[in-house]
């Protein structure tokens, strides 16, 4: 792919996203690996319907140096942390899906039962380090939790996808998605002991932890 | 200008309803000179047409919901756009919680560290329970999201639905753990000082051209 192909490649994953409510409004940021040296990345704050392929940025993975005027994702060191960490990935997603979230405000290790699911994410998903946007800790904590895995929880903060290529990383956050929505209805199952469960079944699982 | 308002109230009427927030008699609405345009609360949101939008001026005797927004633009100068709503995880929290905390940064930057349950429907309390924060919930009354653009009273709208599943989901599963004030509160001040500022403006601007 030419880095005009990539561009736009970035451009239409980051509309993907917002359609399949997988983020919402400018937030979660999106990268392609070029080469070994540079990633194009999502701007900083312009949501994905606004953004022009033009608008995207192209980052140095070593040095995380940008010479566009357009501020780059301030999450670039996680992007960049994760193509030098493995050489095999293409792509990284960092999105707010629903469920997923729910899973990563737990902050707790989900297991991945389904085997469609196992081979796109890996056997389970850890959650990384509690840090803030942009930080050091946030960035260390997402690379060791997504050890031999293709997702990762960030603690309160959504979750990191990659995989060779974006259109394959977008896999991984739709099966993120579904496995997070099947874990949180496997404890309303058992508690209620259904089959099958509603919203408000969920409600009633809440309420009775809640009091 | 006033065209591409209710164009645009249009489009995020029909994705309000897209999205499952909205149920009859929810309205949106956007400041507009010396007063605002607000939606038929008698009219479902996905059959929303221009016929259904109307001119209200602040001088008007309105009642109900339209008294609501008119209140909230007469007390906060930031606020552009006011949606009301019945997202059925906030219904859902606000029936039994007194706020619900941000366990999300999106939530803590675009809402505030809390969403707080308003007791009653009363404009005073309403606006009560609103300061400081973009969001509030009605206590079997809805949900109140704010924005500087509709755009983000929108996003505001999903963001805090997706956080009340958020607290539901991750307190069934073990523990929802919130996001500490601090950070909650510099989160925020980032969102609007910085993040979202160059974006919402030329949002603003957009419609004024």
């Amino acid at each position: 792919m030419t880095e005009a192909e990539i561009r736009q490649a970035v451009k239409d994953a980051g509309v993907k996203l917002l359609e399949s409510n997988l983020v919402q409004g400018t937030w979660g940021n999106i990268s392609i690996r070029i080469d070994d040296k540079k990633m194009v990345v999502t701007p900083s704050g312009m949501d994905y319907i606004r953004m022009r392929p033009e608008d995207t940025v192209v980052v140095d993975i070593e040095t995380l140096e940008y010479t566009s005027e357009v501020k780059p994702t301030s999450e670039k060191k996680i992007h960049a942390a994760i193509y030098r960490d493995r050489p095999e990935i293409g792509a990284v997603i960092h999105s707010h899906p629903l469920w997923s979230s729910a899973v990563a405000a737990a902050r707790v290790e989900m297991p991945v039962k389904d085997e469609r699911h196992r081979k796109l994410i890996g056997e389970s998903v850890r959650p990384g380090t509690y840090g803030l946007p942009g930080t050091k800790k946030l960035t260390e904590g997402a690379v060791e939790a997504m050890k031999g895995r293709n997702a990762c929880f960030l603690a309160n903060h959504g979750i990191i996808a990659c995989a060779p290529t974006i259109d394959e990383a977008f896999e991984v956050c739709k099966a993120m998605e579904e496995c997070s929505k099947n874990y949180i209805e496997s404890f309303v199952k058992k508690e209620l002991n259904k089959d099958k469960v509603s919203v408000e079944d969920i409600f009633t699982v809440f309420y009775k932890k809640l009091n | 200008m006033k065209e591409k308002i209710i164009s645009q109230m249009l489009d995020f009427s029909g994705a309000l309803a897209a999205n499952g927030l909205v149920i009859p008699g929810d309205t949106l609405s956007v400041r507009y000179e010396d007063g605002m345009f607000i939606t038929s609360p008698d009219k479902p949101m996905a059959d929303m047409e221009a016929k259904d939008i109307v001119f209200v001026r602040k001088s008007d005797a309105a009642t109900g919901n339209e008294a609501l927004h008119l209140s909230i633009y007469g007390t906060r100068q930031d606020i552009n756009a006011v949606i009301i709503n019945h997202a059925p995880f906030c219904v859902g929290v606000a029936a039994k919680c007194k706020k619900l905390p941000a366990a999300l940064d999106d939530m803590a930057q675009i809402i505030g560290p809390t969403a707080k349950v308003s007791p009653s429907d009363d404009t005073l309390t309403v606006l009560r329970t609103l300061r400081g924060r973009n969001a509030c919930f009605i206590r079997n009354g809805g949900v109140v999201a704010t924005g500087r653009t509709l755009d983000e009273a929108f996003t505001g709208s999903m963001v805090l639905e997706k956080g009340a599943l958020c607290y539901v989901g991750s307190t069934v599963i073990g523990k929802s753990v919130k996001i500490g004030l601090f950070d909650a509160l510099l989160m925020r001040f980032v969102y609007k000082t910085k993040y979202s500022k160059k974006d919402q403006t030329a949002k603003q601007q957009e419609l004024k051209a």
